[in-house]
């Protein structure tokens, strides 16, 4: 980083800064005004009336099939993160410590080179070895290891499914690098002091990757819980989690006033997440 | 008399290259023992085997009679201070220091009092609940210090523990070392490239070239009279002369230099190539006395003040350069020839 | 034992491995297909689905569109978040953190909200979905992602060169764009490319925001609405197979430059 910039700032400084900022302040922070507008408007018929109104708001807290959107999102989120972390933080480990140097970049890249297909190509891919008539049925079926196709597709597995295929990957990468830039002297200094390969992991090792987990884990949950595409097209609309509930209010019915509220809502969410790991990071740096 | 530690033949090899060539060493218990040697020389590399992280390619670590070689670190009974270190940034200074009490099953109440004891003697109780990236490097030090002491270990080992620190810190840390070594009475085995802090702290001194042991011993005696001519030059300056062995005595040899000839005391085998070392501040800008002789007339090239001395470079009519130390403020001709006095007990025979 | 453990990790990594590559490995096989459906079992090597993406007009408008939106708002982006780092770099401004709070925040926001709320505000004031506006979107996601990462190697190092070209006597526009900004160029090049990554691969804002004229993601969403069809198999494996080139000429590049 540089050290403070040295001259003041002049007309010329705000040429530079204005349309960068311009750009974000009217396309940025003015649509979330115009969202929190809406949010406080009302769908009546075909129009919106434009009176000041909770009603969006109220809509969200007594209707069960609202706010159980968020409970499943917030479920949903959880068991991914879980997951998602208990399944990567070996592979990075093995990636960090046991494959030689030299192949660890290479490793690496092809971990990550499937995730460059498109995001909802990928997701449909999903849904074909999930399908009833899909690949890990037949192939289960034609191996005798099931008699009738089992119901993957369409379910909370299968979402769950999809989001950890990714967010393994992004975790691994997240204690992956954590792993790598720790001294190697404090495994030798704790192995010195007495400490088995299990202790010295459980006591030393873990604990110091922990920041490496836990922005991998604030990552996974912000992108989650705002994804529409994977329980949209994995999940279908047997439960139906937040953003296919925004998704549903502009489509059919062009409730812009509930769709904005409920966008709002999430991004309370967002931003709880977001402070709660501001607030852990500052804890671990104390 | 049993050693603690004995070193047979030990050897290692990184693939191709051999970092260390047959090493016998024997360190006796309740020693401070300093691996002098510059970078490259294999001193962390012989530290590591001692520690159980390297298992040398060759040869045999044996500890009490014990034969250690392949067991490791966590099994050892050594423990090693690390050049950075090392302490646990996410412990304070007393979980840090009770960890290897932790590590053998050592009960709570009995690990924080054994820890609080181990910083009280290195001085660093009030700090017991600060984590190390609030503490001094020269603190930190001392917490790695009381971590490895606390567990009792058999031989500390440590890897160039003063490096990071300035100067005055330094020559602080060295008597505390000291004084730490000769309270606790534990056998430390400690490794440096800074002569001088081998010359303080060392019972024994084992000086380490390219892989091999060039010289060991107490560090009066390596200085006062260096086996080797690394060892004249590396520990402490040496003026180096060669030449060759034209004349030999009951335990005294005649060497031919390109200064004339000196009889010194040795021994060696007629026509033999040699060195004569000598160190600077045993040469006298004057005519020889009784019981010296002339080294040679010289004129002045260089001269640097260095405070209490000053550091002399002359050349000799043959074209040698000799490093001559005097005290600051000693008259040296600057345009004519001087010459230069020795005695002969001050000239060193260097046979490698 | 540690033979044990070696054989335990080795299948662990083989099994991660598989899982990772299981949907790619699926769905290039069976854009091979020569029947109907994209499911087991496997009817011989057949280009007939690539042929019927390649004559789908939609899909080939959706891939240019898609190109044209991804170049121009990371254009864009790029140059917006090089003038503002330069300017929060190089110049003392007040309430400098909280300008560089500002732009950095739309990092911190699903696409979905984003979307939302340009939707909304374009609604208000009678902006029609279009391209350009999927692309005006883009701009907001990725530039926050260019300046962050512009302002990160904006140190010292290159404010000296800066000082010296000014010395020399350059106009500051000149220092900006001879002397600056080749100097960066590798980060340049890295968040173009990032931008373009994001970008190209985007669905929710494009879909919020367009309407007949779409992109590439979008036509595909439309194409899956149709059920299982090895059409998108078929698309899906030719933007796997260029993103792939892509990767392995940006790491020449890198590589190259290392070697230099």
């Amino acid at each position: 980083m540089s050290s403070a910039p040295e001259r003041s700032a002049t007309t010329t400084t705000w040429t530079l800064l204005l349309p960068a900022l311009g750009w974000t302040l009217a396309l940025f922070v003015a649509p979330f005004v115009a969202m929190a507008m809406m949010s406080l408007w009302r769908l009546v018929g075909r129009g919106i009336e434009t009176t000041l109104t909770l009603s969006n708001y109220a809509q969200f807290f007594t209707n069960p099939s609202y706010y159980q959107a968020l409970f499943n999102s917030l479920e949903v989120t959880l068991a991914v993160t879980i997951i998602s972390i208990l399944l990567a933080y070996p592979f990075a480990w093995i990636l960090a410590e046991r494959v030689p140097e030299c192949y660890q970049r290479l490793c690496l890249m092809l971990a990550v080179l499937p995730f460059w297909t498109s995001y909802v190509v990928r997701s449909y891919a999903w849904l074909l070895l999930l399908a009833q008539k899909g690949a890990i049925n037949q192939t289960l079926l034609n191996i005798g290891l099931l008699d009738a196709p089992v119901t993957l597709a369409n379910t909370r597995f299968a979402t769950v499914t999809g989001f950890v295929h990714f967010f393994v990957m992004l975790l691994t990468l997240t204690i992956y690098a954590n792993l790598k830039q720790l001294s190697p002297s404090y495994r030798k200094a704790a192995e010195d002091l007495g400490a088995s390969g299990l202790q010295t992991f459980w006591h030393v090792v873990l604990p110091l990757t922990l920041p490496g987990i836990m922005v991998g884990a604030f990552l996974t949950f912000v992108l989650c819980i705002g994804d529409y595409i994977t329980p949209q097209i994995l999940g279908g609309n047997n439960e139906l989690l937040m953003p296919q509930l925004i998704m549903l209010q502009i489509g059919r019915r062009g409730d812009f006033p509930l769709a904005a509220a409920l966008s709002i809502i999430l991004m309370v969410v967002i931003s709880l997440a977001y402070i709660a790991s501001a607030k852990w990071l500052k804890l671990e740096r104390a | 008399m049993n050693n603690l530690v004995n070193l047979n033949s030990v050897g290692h090899a990184f693939g191709e290259t051999e970092v260390l060539s047959d090493i016998a060493l024997e360190i006796p218990s309740g020693s401070y023992t300093v691996l002098l040697g510059p970078s490259g020389s294999g001193k962390t590399t012989l530290l590591s085997i001692l520690g159980g992280f390297l298992v040398p390619t060759r040869g045999q670590v044996l500890v009490e009679g014990v034969d250690v070689t392949v067991i490791p670190p966590a099994r050892r009974p050594t423990a090693t201070v690390f050049q950075d270190y090392a302490l646990f940034p996410h412990m304070n200074v007393t979980s840090n220091v009770a960890f290897g009490l932790r590590m053998r099953g050592v009960g709570r109440a009995e690990q924080q009092s054994r820890a609080k004891e181990a910083l009280q003697m290195v001085g660093l109780r009030e700090h017991s609940d600060r984590r190390p990236h609030q503490l001094s490097g020269g603190q930190r030090q001392r917490v790695a210090l009381a971590r490895a002491l606390v567990i009792e270990p058999k031989v500390l080992l440590l890897d160039e523990p003063l490096g990071a620190l300035d100067l005055a810190l330094r020559r602080q840390m060295q008597d505390e070392l000291k004084a730490t070594q000769q309270r606790v009475g534990t056998a430390f085995v400690h490794v440096t490239h800074d002569q001088e802090e081998a010359m303080a702290l060392a019972d024994v001194v084992v000086v380490m070239n390219a892989g091999r042991i060039e010289d060991f011993g107490s560090p009066e005696r390596v200085y006062a009279r260096p086996a080797s001519r690394f060892t004249a030059t590396f520990m402490g300056e040496s003026t180096v002369i060669e030449g060759r062995v034209v004349e030999t005595a009951n335990n005294s040899v005649s060497v031919d230099t390109t200064l004339g000839q000196f009889t010194l005391a040795g021994d060696a085998s007629v026509g033999e190539a040699v060195a004569l070392g000598a160190r600077p501040e045993s040469i006298k800008i004057r005519a020889p006395r009784d019981g010296e002789v002339t080294l040679a007339n010289v004129l002045l090239r260089d001269r640097t003040f260095q405070g209490s001395f000053m550091r002399l470079r002359a050349i000799t009519p043959s074209g040698e350069d000799l490093l001559i130390k005097c005290p600051s403020g000693t008259y040296v001709p600057s345009d004519e020839a001087f010459p230069l006095a020795v005695r002969p007990e001050d000239l060193i025979l260097l046979q490698r | 034992m540690k033979g044990l453990r070696t054989l335990a990790a080795v299948l662990y990594g083989l099994t991660i491995y598989g899982f990772i590559y299981l949907p790619v490995a699926v769905l290039v096989l069976f854009s091979f297909q020569s029947t109907r459906f994209p499911i087991p079992p496997f009817n011989g090597p057949s280009l007939r689905w690539y042929d019927a993406i390649l004559s789908d007009q939609r899909l080939i408008d959706g891939l240019w569109n898609s190109l044209f939106v991804a170049v121009t708002s990371s254009t864009v982006a790029v140059l917006l978040g090089f003038l503002a780092a330069y300017a929060l770099a190089r110049y003392r401004v007040i309430g400098a953190f909280y300008v560089r709070a500002v732009l950095t925040a739309p990092l911190m926001v699903s696409y979905l909200i984003i979307g939302m709320g340009l939707l909304i505000l374009f609604n208000q004031f009678g902006f029609s979905k279009s391209l350009t506006a999927a692309g005006v979107g883009h701009v907001v996601i990725n530039m926050p992602l260019c300046f962050a990462i512009l302002y990160s190697q904006m140190g010292d190092h290159q404010a000296n060169i800066e000082r010296a070209a000014r010395d020399l006597g350059a106009p500051e526009w000149k220092v900006l764009t001879l002397v600056t900004a080749p100097m960066l160029w590798p980060a340049i090049f890295a968040s173009f490319f990032l931008a373009m990554t994001f970008s190209w691969d985007e669905f929710i804002i494009a879909f919020l925001l367009t309407r007949f004229e779409t992109t590439l993601p979008v036509e595909i969403w439309a194409l899956l609405r149709s059920g299982l069809n090895p059409k998108t198999n078929a698309i899906g494996s030719i933007v796997f197979l260029i993103s792939v080139v892509l990767v392995f000429i940006v790491e020449l590049v890198v590589l190259q430059r290392r070697r230099t």
